[in-house]
């Protein structure tokens, strides 16, 4: 299920409320019972038979996590179930998501192995992160190991995160599974910012995504400098909008619900290196990756040639996760490179800020374009278009400047932080100098928010074009 | 200095009201279904077309020919599938009873200055031309040769059985290059006219062409269509009459009174405001306006009887009684009303009007696409005869009906658009084309209905 769809929207979100609020109110274990049978609800809407798979996973890592504990109470180490666990879950991953690829490769080569037709089943990229993250966290003794499997279902499968993250770190959220406490600031908060990824979703990334799209549709040969720039452009919008928008409804959906996820996005476009944009962008895979395997690889303090081991391997499974194409691999290696450039070459220090920023942004337009290519042949053809290269007319471009100007310039504008810096200056204000205004301030952004609901509504009931990006890493 | 207090109370309460708001639409819409023809009101009884029976089958047919089609039941998980997959637009559906939603996107197409509305089905994306009226397009150049092909062959034929054959191109709202389209939107419908009419002209079929009819007159284009609809005006569909009974008294021999092509002989009365046209349904009234209807009414006598056999339906009367259907134009409902309808009443598989004045006149088939509805009512004033047969419903055996009913003359009328239409061209059974794959094979088209 979608949360960009009318029927959860208008269906599946007010009937759990109304469970989680009216029918189970002050019933801890029965509300965190009814978010588990919801949740399974929602990932068997999109893909039924797939909840076996996720639900073999989590009975799975909840045995490791007992293993762990139960050889820690004897005085043994967790190497042993870490080892079967990581093996386990990357074997389930590599089965879904990666062996066909293999196997297509491997007959590149000669070794003709017939090809099963595997379906991939929906985020399981992200509750497999999740899943490792808790026998990761219970081996580390971050936190305690848990002892019912309903309430690690209930983490791994919690459907506000289940299918396009953020990846939510176990230590997290262990506490609030039976110790949360909602509120009304939590819950009021949570809708708005529902809301706001909602708008970014179908308002914008949707918008975005037509352009991109016509970009890539056109074959190498016809896609002209103006319109694979343009096109390059909407997609890096449309990426940010899409995933971040996802994250939002994401967080916003478990503040409801008095579940405290971390941000997973912090305006990336504004950064002024690669190390900065990665520290901005999808932070919750790029703090699982540090937690998980740089630092327990010696991160940064074994030397430089270790770091640049670190660092090499870190990027290569950040392209890797993202899916199986040589796309994505060489996409993580790209970064690779430029994260090395800029830490041991120092690349982009001491430039002007502008400079940097112009950079910093136009390295990771480039990326994307690797990232959204079919085949490094579309990307190497399409990055050719961006110089020159095509042979369309140079007005393709006009049709949709002309057709999305309003849109572009909304993107351009929210994906700096304006929005926040205004509602600071407001309510400093406010609360400064006429703090009996501050109700009609409520009312007004309560109002800008109900007309991004309706028109994000309007959008989609309409029908209009609706991809979830993230879905499938 | 006070503390900052939340802002987001009000938004929580409305995004709590909102939601329970679309829950209550979301109910009430599931449990009153939408109509599944909004537009074209048809009798309660299954269409042939529904279940694919022929409608030889019906006792008005030819005879009884095909077997019943069987139903066959799904498996439980491909049922359930089934039902998710199509569980988003049943609940888009249940939600805009009202039409609110697609109001409100409309609107906020025309706010952000879109002249191209995208639809889920691409067919039906909406243009807003520079004059402010708005159309679908044929966006893909075709090879529709074999259309003609297909034409001059059915014209072969039914030379063997002595019954000429005429082609009348009915216009299309988009003229060849259009100034009016948006900067990078192309429109091909005209170009599939063109292609057809050398094919034919190259086959010695008789054609007219209501383009250059058009084109003569001067006024501007847009005039003869309705501003949200793909259709022409009753007023631009009495100017074609007028063009096709000069050819049919000209070459056919048919004895046409001057009073019935004389636009002075009806009264017109006009309904302001009145229809919402394909187009306009799917982006709504704050988009691109609504229309005014006329209804022609002939001032002279007529009376006609109007059959449409499939659905035992039967309509006697007056011109403006049996062949104008005024029940659609009896109030403004601008998502479920269609007022086009109000000529002829739509499309149907197959209808019959016996002009009852004209006893004597000449019988025509016409092959029609949803530009006759205007037309048609006019038509029969000069027939003993009229019949109609829309090829994208009727499965039956043209050629067989062509023998029952014996007609004088076969007329195909089809828009400039419709001409990529695959089914509109299908004359002839499957078996009979297969056979002769060599001499005409329309290729594998699929376009928006017309």
């Amino acid at each position: 299920m979608l949360f960009s769809s009318s029927i959860f929207l208008f269906a599946f979100l007010p009937v759990v409320l109304l469970g989680y609020y009216v029918v189970f109110r002050g019933m801890r274990r029965a509300q965190n019972l009814w978010l588990l049978a919801a949740s399974l609800f929602f990932y068997a809407w999109g893909e039924p038979r797939f909840v076996l798979v996720m639900g073999v996973s989590i009975l799975a890592n909840y045995g490791f996590g007992l293993w762990i504990h139960l050889r820690r109470v004897k005085g043994k180490g967790p190497a042993l179930p870490v080892t079967v666990a990581v093996v386990c879950d990357l074997g389930l991953l590599f089965v879904f998501k990666y062996l066909t690829f293999t196997l297509e490769n491997l007959a590149l080569v000669g070794l003709n192995v017939p090809i099963p037709v595997i379906e991939l089943p929906i985020g399981i990229s992200f509750f497999t992160f999740q899943a490792m993250s808790y026998v990761f966290d219970v081996a580390m003794g971050e936190t305690e190991v848990q002892r019912d499997p309903l309430w690690l279902g209930l983490y791994i499968s919690l459907f506000p995160q289940l299918v396009a993250g953020p990846i939510v770190k176990y230590s997290t959220v262990a506490d609030e599974i039976l110790h949360r406490r909602e509120n009304w600031g939590d819950f009021s908060a949570g809708c708005c910012r529902f809301v706001v990824g909602l708008g970014k979703k179908v308002l914008l990334s949707n918008q975005l995504a037509a352009v991109a799209d016509a970009a890539w549709g056109m074959a190498g040969g016809e896609l002209s400098a103006p319109m694979a720039w343009l096109g390059s452009l909407c997609y890096t919008l449309q990426i940010y909008y899409d995933f971040s928008g996802y994250s939002d409804m994401a967080i916003g959906l478990g503040r409801m619900f008095g579940f405290h996820f971390l941000e997973n996005f912090n305006f990336p476009y504004i950064s002024r290196s690669i190390t900065e944009f990665w520290r901005r962008w999808h932070i919750s895979l790029s703090t699982w990756f540090r937690d998980y395997v740089y630092i327990p690889l010696g991160g940064s303090r074994a030397g430089t040639g270790k770091t640049v081991r670190n660092l090499f391997l870190v990027w290569l499974l950040t392209g890797i996760w993202h899916g199986a194409n040589w796309t994505f691999l060489c996409w993580g290696l790209f970064y690779f490179v430029l994260l090395v450039a800029e830490k041991f070459g120092h690349l982009g220090r001491g430039w002007p800020a502008p400079l940097q920023w112009a950079y910093a942004l136009l390295m990771v337009n480039f990326g994307w374009v690797l990232f959204r290519s079919d085949s490094l042949t579309q990307a190497g053809a399409f990055l050719g278009a961006m110089f020159g290269q095509g042979s369309g007319a140079p007005d393709q471009a006009i049709y949709y400047l002309e057709q999305y100007a309003a849109i572009l310039v909304l993107s351009v504008i929210f994906s700096f932080p304006v929005m926040g810096w205004v509602t600071r200056r407001v309510e400093g204000y406010l609360a400064r100098y006429a703090p009996h205004v501050f109700p009609m301030w409520d009312a007004v952004y309560g109002l800008g928010m109900a007309l991004v609901l309706l028109a994000a509504a309007a959008s989609l009931v309409k029908g209009t074009y609706n991809p979830f990006i993230y879905f499938n890493f | 200095m006070s503390p900052v207090r939340p802002h987001t109370n009000v938004g929580a309460v409305l995004f709590l009201g909102l939601m329970l708001a679309g829950a209550l639409m979301l109910t009430a819409g599931s449990v009153d279904a939408p109509p599944a023809c909004a537009g074209v009101v048809l009798p309660e009884r299954p269409a042939s077309y529904v279940s694919r029976s022929p409608l030889s089958a019906s006792p008005a047919g030819p005879g009884h020919r095909g077997a019943p089609h069987q139903e066959e039941t799904e498996p439980v998980m491909e049922q359930l599938q089934t039902f998710i997959d199509q569980s988003e637009t049943t609940a888009n559906s249940a939600l805009d009873q009202g039409h609110f939603f697609i109001q409100l996107y409309g609107g906020l197409q025309d706010l952000l200055g879109r002249t191209y509305v995208e639809d889920a089905d691409p067919r039906y994306s909406v243009v807003k031309l520079s004059d402010g009226t708005l159309t679908f397009v044929n966006s893909e150049p075709m090879d529709v040769t074999g259309h003609g092909r297909s034409v001059a062959r059915l014209a072969d034929v039914l030379e063997d059985r002595d019954i000429p054959l005429l082609y009348v191109q009915a216009p299309q709202k988009l003229q060849a290059e259009d100034p009016r389209l948006p900067d990078g939107v192309e429109d091909y419908g005209d170009s599939y006219a063109d292609q057809l009419l050398a094919v034919l002209e190259e086959n010695g079929v008789a054609s007219l062409d209501l383009r250059e009819t058009f084109a003569a007159t001067g006024r501007p284009w847009s005039s003869f269509f309705f501003d949200t609809d793909h259709h022409w005006t009753p007023e631009a569909a009495f100017l074609a009459y007028q063009a096709i009974s000069q050819v049919l008294s000209e070459d056919y021999g048919f004895q046409i009174d001057p009073a019935w092509t004389d636009p002075g002989s009806y009264t017109r009365t006009t309904y302001s405001d009145y229809f919402l046209g394909s187009q306009g349904k799917r982006v709504g009234t704050l988009y691109g306006g609504v229309d005014d209807i006329e209804l022609w009414a002939p001032t002279f006598k007529t009376q006609f009887t109007y059959s449409i056999p499939i659905y035992d339906m039967e309509r006697t009367g007056p011109f403006e009684e049996s062949l104008l259907f005024p029940e659609r134009i009896e109030e403004v409902d601008y998502f479920n009303g269609n007022p086009y309808t109000l000529y002829a009443g739509g499309d149907y598989p197959m209808a019959r009007i016996y002009n009852e004045e004209n006893t004597g006149g000449k019988r025509i088939l016409l092959l029609r696409d949803s530009y006759a509805c205007a037309l048609t009512p006019f038509l029969a004033l000069d027939c003993g005869e009229l019949i109609t047969i829309d090829l994208r419903y009727f499965h039956d055996d043209l050629l067989t009906y062509v023998d029952w009913l014996d007609p004088d003359l076969v007329m195909v009328m089809y828009t400039a658009g419709s001409v990529g239409l695959e089914e509109l061209f299908s004359f002839f059974p499957q078996a009979d084309l297969a056979q002769s794959l060599t001499t005409a094979q329309p290729p594998a088209v699929q376009k928006p209905d017309m």
